[in-house]
């Protein structure tokens, strides 16, 4: 027994019909492995680029707040961290390195970072794409995808859009850096910003080098009394019990320490919340969809019940008519399944690449085991409502269906 | 001629009608068809001969009486062993054909083909050598593209793809002009005459009705004129 020289002739003959009902369940599933896909992609992309700040020390606040600081550098308006504070911080013994990083500036809409040479190193994967890392006070590296070149000079803008004089009310903008670097794709907004010496940061704010009077070297040893507050220092402890130990030491009243997958976590509990409501409600629309599909799709095979009628006066068993009505509605459902999952990818990778375009973090959508269970699923559940029609079918009266 | 002869008996068929209750579609039919015989169930419009064919082909299940073939009573038989009787004993036309129009006419002679096997490989040559004999056009067009008695022999291709020995025609002349109807009545008493088929055609076309061996005449499911035999009806129609 072959139905399918029935189902492709019932393809022929419905061929816009069948394409449309195609093309609704594949829009319908494509919605549904988009959301998937992207927020896994956001998961991912957002998990990837904290990978790297290990134990973030920070003024006491809102940890959201000095994760996407410093992490994502989403400007916002977070508490300094006492010197006092940074100074006990480069005293660690279980640190392997403690950088400050500072904001407040940008180039052309890209952020402005300071922080010490180390950490961009750190940050660049132990080596660089291109020149060297800074050694200077006046010196900057690039992220991997600046538009700037290595041995540009640049001059940067107080604030995040245009620079004004008044905005650089007692800064010293005008001072000039020269590039020298270029740093390996980190996956963060990291890649976009301009990477400068802390000291540079701190100098172009009025607030100071750091160091003491005609010290020009940069980075750690800092004069104490000589240091600003900073938003945020990262920690790279020696250890794992020393990450621990650190993180439980600066949760005090004057400063919070903490490992960035912690907020995440939050943050992904609260996202997984909503995806689970978004998934429950896509795949109850999908449902619907396949729903109302077989209920167009019986309405359209009963225009062809004389058909199954002829089939069975020329000796088709029942069994036949089924097969060939649940194949034919079947094939439509797994082609708009499938469809949707290629739908539903090229969707996500086109909303991850603006996404990365709009944050710098880097995501990349990719399909699953969960879009392909969510498929999987629908496929099962429309291989099941399939039977419907053909049961409908196949249970009509031969003879009516002959004399019309 | 030998081979089995199609013997019904007492047939009685009744429906429901809303508003008039319980009503007789065949009253005690009877006829025996044999082999090498073309019988037609003549009657007008509503008289009950397409039903009695449809009895006699299985498709219906009459409520008393028996249609023997050989050994087995069709009437004792479940749908679905009607169903293979008639796919391994019985070709059917149709007045409209029914023909899959998005098939070519050679896919359409395999239909049955599809039912019990998977390919149909080996009967393309039988479905190629059925249309030749019929004088089908054949190729790899749509069927709809043919003339309407074309279609109609493709039709009659398509119920001798198994070589059945019965062959049911509802009103196989009916939706054709009088040249191809003609050349349809000539097929059918060729596949009684010369290749031995019982041929049992319910019709009102009298050229049908003048080359059977049997008319059986039916007036409200009730058989009037039982079995006339027509004399030298190959003869006329040669």
């Amino acid at each position: 027994m072959n139905p399918l020289p029935l189902v492709a002739a019932m393809l022929a003959r419905n061929r816009l019909t069948s394409l449309l009902f195609v093309a609704l369940i594949a829009l319908a599933v494509g919605l549904g492995i988009a959301i998937s896909a992207q927020e896994r992609a956001l998961r991912q992309g957002s998990a990837r680029a904290a990978d790297r700040f290990d134990l973030v020390v920070a003024a006491p606040g809102s940890l959201t707040d000095v994760l996407f600081s410093v992490v994502y550098l989403r400007p916002s308006a977070v508490e300094l961290l006492p010197p006092t504070v940074f100074t006990k911080l480069l005293g660690e013994p279980k640190a392997e390195f403690v950088a400050p990083v500072g904001f407040g500036d940008s180039l052309d809409g890209d952020p402005v970072v300071g922080t010490t040479a180390t950490f961009a190193q750190h940050l660049s994967g132990g080596s660089l794409a291109e020149g060297r890392v800074f050694e200077r006070f006046d010196e900057a590296v690039l992220g991997a995808l600046s538009s700037h070149k290595v041995g540009d000079d640049l001059q940067v803008s107080h604030g995040h859009g245009e620079a004004s004089p008044e905005a650089d009310a007692g800064g010293l903008h005008g001072q000039k850096l020269h590039v020298v670097g270029r740093l390996k794709p980190t996956g963060t907004p990291w890649d976009r910003a301009v990477v400068t010496p802390i000291e540079f940061n701190w100098y172009v704010h009025g607030l100071g080098t750091g160091h003491a009077e005609g010290d020009a070297h940069i980075g750690p040893p800092f004069a104490a009394d000589k240091l600003p507050g900073v938003p945020a220092v990262i920690v790279k402890p020696g250890t794992v019990p020393a990450a621990y130990g650190l993180r439980n030491a600066y949760r005090t009243t004057g400063s919070t320490a903490f490992f960035p997958a912690e907020v995440l976590v939050e943050l992904y509990a609260l996202m997984g919340d909503v995806g689970r409501i978004m998934g429950a409600l896509t795949l109850a629309t999908q449902v619907l969809v396949v729903a109302a599909i077989l209920a167009g799709m019986l309405a359209l095979l009963d225009l062809q019940r004389q058909r199954f009628a002829v089939l069975r006066a020329l000796g088709a068993s029942r069994l036949f008519i089924f097969l060939t009505v649940w194949s034919y509605v079947t094939l439509l459902i797994a082609a708009g399944a499938l469809g949707g999952l290629l739908l539903g990818w090229g969707v996500a990778g086109i909303i991850s690449h603006f996404l990365t375009q709009a944050s710098g973090v880097a995501m990349r959508a990719t399909v699953g085991g969960a879009e392909f269970r969510l498929v999987g699923a629908l496929l099962f559940v429309g291989a099941l409502l399939a039977a419907v029609p053909a049961i409908l079918i196949y249970r009509r009266p031969v003879i009516d269906a002959l004399r019309q | 001629m030998t081979g089995q002869t199609l013997a019904a008996s007492g047939l009685v068929l009744t429906y429901s009608e809303a508003g008039r209750g319980r009503m007789t579609a065949v009253n005690g039919a009877a006829l025996d068809a044999r082999p090498g015989s073309m019988t037609a169930l003549a009657g007008p419009s509503g008289s009950g001969k397409s039903t009695l064919l449809y009895l006699l082909s299985g498709l219906l299940r009459p409520d008393a009486g028996s249609i023997r073939w050989n050994d087995t009573d069709l009437a004792n038989l479940s749908e679905a062993r009607r169903d293979a009787w008639r796919r391994e004993n019985a070709g059917f036309v149709f007045q409209n054909f029914h023909l899959i129009e998005e098939m070519s006419p050679e896919d359409n002679v395999l239909v049955g083909g599809w039912f019990a096997q998977w390919s149909v490989r080996g009967l393309r040559r039988r479905a190629g050598e059925l249309l030749e004999q019929l004088e089908v056009p054949r190729e790899r067009t749509k069927v709809a593209l043919l003339s309407r008695g074309e279609q109609q022999r493709v039709a009659i291709a398509r119920a001798l793809l198994f070589d059945p020995p019965v062959i049911f025609a509802d009103e196989p002349t009916a939706s054709l002009d009088v040249a191809a109807g003609g050349n349809v009545v000539s097929v059918l008493r060729r596949l009684a005459g010369e290749a031995g088929k019982t041929v049992i055609c319910a019709s009102h076309d009298v050229d049908l009705l003048d080359v059977c061996d049997h008319v059986v005449r039916i007036e409200h499911g009730k058989i009037v004129a039982p079995q006339v035999v027509q004399k030298a009806a190959a003869e006329r129609v040669s």
